[in-house]
């Protein structure tokens, strides 16, 4: 067997999350995208044994609320009678309306998993004393379940805490005070070490991993597993047990990956480690303790858990609950045995998970035609006259951008409102002053071409620079110090006093808490102005020349199609999310700027465009004519405390100030209605009377320690809209779409749509689905409940104090979240489209198996189309009679769970 | 109102709640999120009025009637004690509590068990000045014993996962162990001296001069005290289940591991510091093992690299000071390190989910790997030294496998063979038919 070859194959069921301070959105079952959705889901969920779909009764309540159609359920049906190779019709009526009333039935029926091979096992086990593993289809390996249910003894339970320590200490960012001696000599080397220093008061099997460690020295990790794999008790096949392995502290497991695959990537350093160091740790490990275990056993002993194994099969009894239940339905006097039979087998088929799945989907297809339906819909209502847009506002595509922008144009009809990616095309590494490393602020997807440095505008004074160091020294001097130093005996003494005053502050009183402390820190260490140095004439480390910078604007006013008639003002607003103690703070960020805040970004962007120069370049170039008395402002939106800050005021030329703090004013305006918008997901903020609380409200929700939801982040986001704002204008879309703007008349080629789809379409999804998966099986694709977690290493979270490293969202973040895929609507011809897409291998993937839907808008004719079995085909979308609104102002606040989409009626007069 | 009467207050109120919220769970009425949280925080409230107002007249001590009363022999009094260093420990419990309440008010919010943790929170509430300002040994072990109880089910509130329920279980043999020192300090007392209130046993001079016959056994009340207090204090040997304490919700892991209940061990001490101190071997004893755990705990946790785990022995390393200090006599300063010392656990607690941002926003913080190499007081050793210690310290010295092999081991084999031979002679055969032969066939059919 080719070890590193295998190896290279099973890293990929790995989890592919980064440390948390690098959190980026993506789909969590990246390695099952080669199949169809349906099937690599279910593939996933029996390898890492997820559930496939939430409890059946929360299905239940989404049908009655009128969530999910009825046809879609049918089609699900005929889906899953198809694939289970069911006839349409028996003596008592079609199948299909059977399978229906199970639904409603939600019988509990056992789930039916393949458990011929145990008995199987058994028998190998008594001739040979070395068993073979029987077929692996569960997350725990079957030796290991079978020691837990016959002699009471959990292996896991026995090595993992220490293990977890060994592991995370070895690759510990800087949390210890006392770092491990080792990390550059390799983690067996450092394994070695510690065995040999616990060979008394260590755990019993230590002898026996002191011997076998020293037969591996000599030797590779790699060859060393080459060799011993086969001898490892149960393995039948090696690569198999290799993959269990590895999925029994998953999450450290594929922190170790990256820290091989990719040490660049990592916080601080990357120590010397290698998955296939990994292995053999736990492997000798788990060996020893197996070992260890089976000395004080009998594999007598295992007999009675074999004994009480029951048969899987319908019991009699279940049966008859079965057939009562059916009763009240059906007129089962007459009918005959074989009937029966199917019927009982039908039920034992549809179990819970299968009619979960089929809800599920019915849900996600269901959202998949109202989305469709209503943007159909709306087109066609009449446009009215629309005025000459006095300023533009471009956003971030992100959803939560979706309701501010609603607002601000609903308020002032005179404003227009774009959606380009956060990053503005912008794609750098940020090395701001404040902090020593350039940070990267660009999506995950495209490579940061340059460092822009951020410099201070004077010398500064050299008492500044020192206690710039001070202030950094001495919070770590505290961190470590307080901790178990004997510093921390004098430091208790002292601060445990002021301590007091400060927990009572930032607990009853968060946002002052924070301005103070904000203050304080000002006080000692004076912010300072500052200049971002872009452009590569004066450029310390990487800049734009005005070519590139023109390029750079270009591309992004022609994502948007406003290439002429500028306003004087064109506000630029990026985007960010302040939250307090909270690991996940990236998972709330700009997606498109690697979860940081896009401040940089708008600040360079305006920079840029507002250059003399670079205007002559587009104007020469580029065929846009900017003329000199529009201008570019820099803003910033914070999505969790609705706050606007407004960067380059001093740029402006001073006519132009006034008006431009009347559309920040307006902005800030819009904010805090967002805020009254935002609040009704918050069951304590629901019934807050108006803007003015609720502002106040979310700025303490976004400063809080105790706060595990500063927001809802991308909960319930199910479609991504890449067309003209006119498309969505005036429409309530609850927060819940990705808005992109794109104009197809601008582009008949495509060649801008190529951009704006590789920005928008894998983020987009990549958001979805990781939504989706955490909230489907939280306990295995996401990281539970936030309340025990605990950070370890610097990296990630654990539940409790010695727990695999989680992954995915923890569950108050996706606590709302309807699971639902991303439903991409484009206005643009189909064949382009179908061209742009087969060009693109992630997209071609994720659009060909399904992790997204994709739909399209004729942008003359209004047709829409469905991406389905390899191509674009004709699609119905379902007429839908849209509640209208005086205002979203009105319809939205107060009510809980997702609303259905609105016409605001002040925006488009229905004639 | 007389200091008596509000010291009753300050001892009845959090009851009168407790019954209150319980009864209300009891009967499965439906209470909101804002019922228990209203309520705690009157309670608290009221609570530092009485407190305030009891500081200013300083000692008070009451009794009632005890619950056994054999006339002109014996009766258990219930006794309680209110001086001012204790009532600064009990003021700065208050504050704790009220910060918690606040902060859970929106950490649990939503969350499966609410009210759960909110009636544990409430019963804390009430055993604690039990423990505080109980005044015979009888007093102090009730609200001993339920504080014990409730850490317990905290650290178990997640109990659908398997190792919390046997961290949980770590937790409670400690407990349940050295529960048996309080208990039998209450028998030594009741049966050598006649007596338990705690003031009496701390003159022990005194005592032996009234009970000649047993003035040996006074030794043995303190011996039995100093063991009581080693579980709950994580005391050496048995400091390694606080790492182990960490799976519940963050908030009573702060109140309970960071600051009160760890704490509770050299308060006890603090009460019987006279019977303690009068015997040097017993002083001695009790700054060694402090110094030990101090020693220990210091190594153990600058090797730990999660959060709560390094907080958790950090929180026992300055409790072992305090033993130590206890034994050194200085009574106040232990009660003001001990307000000090929660304050900052608590608020290290609190916000030890924002590590990962600190480190980020630290304008130091470089590439590069992070230079921690051994403290300072061990760079003198030599290096293979230094790492064959850190390798010890990163497997708690190994306490773990010296409790399960040394101590529970033979103690689960005695039993399963006591079970054994029990079994044989109930069942005659050891290799019996699990199920009947009748039932077997009424069920065939």
């Amino acid at each position: 067997m080719d070890i590193q070859k295998t190896l290279n194959d099973l890293r990929s069921y790995l989890p592919i999350q980064f440390p948390l301070g690098v959190f980026i959105h993506n789909n969590m079952l990246f390695r099952f995208e080669e199949s169809t959705f349906h099937d690599g889901v279910k593939e996933a969920g029996q390898l890492f044994g997820a559930q496939l779909s939430l409890p059946e009764e929360y299905y239940q309540e989404k049908f009655k609320a009128k969530r999910i159609q009825e046809k879609n359920i049918r089609d699900e049906i005929q889906r899953w009678m198809k694939i289970q190779n069911l006839p349409e019709t028996f003596s008592l009526g079609r199948m299909e309306d059977y399978v229906r009333q199970l639904m409603d039935l939600s019988l509990s029926i056992p789930i039916r998993v393949p458990e011929e091979s145990v008995t199987e096992f058994f028998e190998r086990a008594q001739r040979l004393r070395q068993p073979i593993l029987p077929q692996y289809h569960r997350r725990e390996k079957e030796w290991k379940r079978v020691f837990r249910k016959s002699l009471g003894e959990d292996v896991n339970s026995q090595f993992h805490p220490l293990f977890i320590r060994f592991i995370s200490a070895y690759i510990d960012q800087g949390m210890s005070t006392w770092h491990n001696p080792d990390t550059h000599r390799g983690l067996i080397e450092s394994f070695k070490s510690f065995i040999m220093s616990n060979d008394t008061f260590g755990p019993p099997w230590i002898k026996q991993v002191e011997i076998e460690l020293e037969k591996v020295s000599a030797q590779t990790a790699e060859s060393w597993l080459e060799k011993n794999i086969t001898h490892l008790p149960y393995v039948a096949e090696p690569r198999m047990y290799l993959l269990d392995t590895l999925l029994e502290l998953r999450g450290w497991a594929g922190m170790v990956n990256k820290f091989e695959t990719e040490p660049h990537l990592m916080p601080r350093f990357a120590p010397k480690i290698s998955v296939s160091e990994y292995l053999v740790v736990y492997l000798m490990m788990e060996r020893a303790t197996h070992d260890a275990i089976l000395r004080s056993h009998s594999l007598e002993e295992m007999k009675s858990y074999y004994q009480s194994l029951e048969s899987e099969r319908l019991s009699a009894s279940q049966c008859a609950y079965v057939l009562k239940a059916l009763s009240k339905n059906y007129k089962l006097d007459h009918v005959d045995e074989k009937t029966l039979q199917l019927m009982l087998d039908v039920a034992s088929m549809f179990h819970s998970h299968e009619r979960g799945y089929v809800w599920q989907t019915a849900l996600d297809l269901s959202m998949r035609d109202e989305c469709l339906g209503t943007l159909a819909s709306y087109r066609n209502i009449k446009h009215p006259f629309k005025p000459k847009p006095k300023a533009k506002f471009y956003f971030c595509i992100d959803d939560r951008e979706e309701s501010i922008r609603r607002i601000l144009e609903e308020s002032h009809p005179d404003y227009e409102t774009h959606g380009v990616v956060g990053f503005f095309g912008i794609d750098m590494k940020f090395k701001s002053v404040n902090h020593p490393e350039p940070i990267t602020q660009c999506p995950p997807v495209v490579n940061p071409s340059r460092v822009v440095e951020e410099i201070a505008l004077s010398d500064l004074p050299k008492e500044q620079v020192a206690n710039r160091r001070k202030w950094g020294k001495g919070l770590y001097g505290i961190w470590y110090g307080s901790r178990a130093a004997f510093r921390s005996l004098p430091f208790t003494i002292l601060a445990g006093p002021v301590t007091s005053l400060v927990l009572l502050l930032r607990v009853f009183f968060p946002y002052f808490a924070t301005r103070l402390h904000l203050r304080l820190k000002n006080w000692i260490v004076p912010p300072i102005k500052t200049r971002i140095r872009f452009n590569k004439e004066d450029a310390t480390q990487g800049g734009y020349n005005v070519g590139e910078m023109a390029t750079i604007v270009a591309t992004i006013l022609k994502f948007t199609g406003s290439i002429k008639d500028f306003p004087e003002l064109n506000y630029i607003v990026a985007h960010g999310a302040s939250s307090s103690n909270n690991p996940y703070k990236n998972a709330y960020g700009c997606g498109a700027c690697s979860g940081k805040a896009g401040i940089p970004n708008s600040q360079i962007f305006c920079g840029m465009a507002n250059m003399p120069n670079v205007r002559e370049e587009l104007r020469q170039k580029h065929n846009i004519d900017i003329p000199s008395s529009s201008y570019f402002v820099a803003c910033y939106h914070d999505t969790s405390t609705d706050e606007i800050l407004f960067f380059n005021r001093s740029d402006l030329p001073e006519n132009l100030r006034e008006m431009a703090d009347q559309g920040v004013n307006d902005l800030r305006e819009a904010g805090r209605h967002n805020s009254l918008e935002r609040c009704r997901h918050f069951s304590s903020a629901r019934d807050f009377l108006n803007e003015k609380i609720t502002f106040k409200h979310v700025l303490d929700r976004g400063a809080s320690l105790a706060e595990l939801r500063p927001e809802y982040g991308h909960n319930n986001t199910a479609m991504t809209v890449i067309g003209r704002r006119d498309l969505t204008r005036g429409l309530y879309l609850d927060r819940r779409s990705f808005l992109t703007s794109y104009d197809a008349s601008t582009d008949p080629e495509g060649v801008t749509l190529a951009g704006v789809l590789a920005g928008a379409v894998p983020v987009a999804g990549g958001i979805a689905l990781d939504y989706y998966f955490s909230r489907i099986d939280n306990e295995v694709y996401g990281s539970g409940t936030k309340l025990p977690l605990n950070i370890a290493s610097l990296l990630g979270v654990m539940t409790g104090s010695s727990s695999d490293l989680r992954i995915g969202l923890a569950r108050q973040m996706v606590e709302i979240h309807e699971p639902v895929r991303n439903t991409i609507v484009v206005e643009a011809e189909p064949e382009v489209v179908e061209r742009l897409i087969n060009a693109h291998g992630r997209m071609k993937r994720m659009t060909h198996n399904e992790w997204i839907h994709f739909a399209i808008i004729h942008p003359v004719t209004g047709e829409m189309s469905l991406f389905k079995d390899g191509g674009f085909k004709p699609y119905k979308p379902l007429s839908l009679d849209l509640a209208r609104t005086i205002s979203s102002k009105i319809y939205a606040p107060h009510r809980s769970g997702p609303l259905p989409f609105a016409v605001v009626s002040e925006q488009r007069s229905v004639l | 109102m007389s200091e008596n009467e509000l010291f009753t207050f300050v001892l009845v109120l959090p009851l009168i709640w407790l019954v209150f919220y319980g009864t209300l769970l009891a009967f499965r009425i439906r209470v909101g999120e804002k019922i228990p949280v209203i309520g705690l925080k009157v309670l608290t409230g009221i609570l530092f009025i009485l407190y305030a107002l009891v500081m200013k007249t300083g000692d008070v001590s009451i009794s009632f009637p005890g619950w056994i009363d054999i006339p002109s022999q014996y009766d258990f009094p219930l006794e309680f004690y209110f001086n001012r260093t204790m009532g600064v420990a009990g003021l700065g419990m208050l504050l704790l509590l009220s910060v918690i309440i606040k902060y859970s008010e929106s950490y649990l919010h939503k969350e499966n068990g609410f009210h759960r943790f909110f009636f544990l929170l409430s019963v804390f509430m009430a055993a604690f000045p039990f423990v505080l300002y109980g005044d015979n040994i009888d007093v102090v072990f009730i609200g001993w014993e339920i504080i014990g109880i409730t850490s317990v089910l905290l650290i178990g509130f997640y109990e659908n996962r398997e190792h919390v329920a046997v961290n949980s279980w770590w937790a409670i043999s400690t407990y349940r162990f050295c529960d048996v020192g309080l208990l039998a300090a209450t028998t030594l007392a009741h049966y050598a001296v006649h007596t338990t209130n705690i003031r009496e046993l701390n003159d022990p001079a005194h005592l032996s001069l009234l009970h000649p016959e047993h003035a040996n056994w006074i030794f043995f009340v303190a011996i039995c005290i100093v063991f009581a207090s080693l579980g709950k204090a994580a005391q050496l040997p048995l400091t390694s289940w606080i790492t182990r304490a960490m799976e519940g919700p963050t908030p009573s892991s702060a109140l309970y591991y960071g600051a009160l209940s760890i704490g509770l061990g050299p308060l006890l001490l603090l009460k019987f510091r006279g019977l303690i101190l009068f015997y040097p071997s017993v002083q001695v004893t009790i700054i060694f093992i402090g110094v030990l755990t101090a020693i220990y705990s210091y190594l153990v946790a600058k090797t730990r690299s999660d959060a709560k785990s390094i907080l958790g022995l950090s929180a026992v390393f300055e409790i072992s000071v305090m033993v130590v200090e206890v034994g050194l006599g200085l009574y106040h300063w232990v009660v003001f390190h001990y307000v000090a010392n929660a304050f900052l656990r608590v608020f290290q607690f609190l916000r030890s989910m924002n590590s990962i941002q600190d480190f980020y926003d630290n304008p130091l913080f470089y590439r590069g790997a992070p230079h921690r190499p051994a403290p300072t007081i061990l760079r003198w050793l030599p290096e293979s030294w230094q790492k064959h210690l850190y390798y010890r310290a990163m497997n708690g010295f190994g306490l773990d496998w010296f409790i399960l092999q040394v101590l529970v081991g033979p103690w689960m084999r005695f039993w399963i063979k006591v079970n054994r031979f029990e079994n044989s002679i109930a069942m005659g055969d050891v290799h019996h038919q699990h199920v009947p032969a009748k039932l077997q066939s009424d069920l065939a059919e």
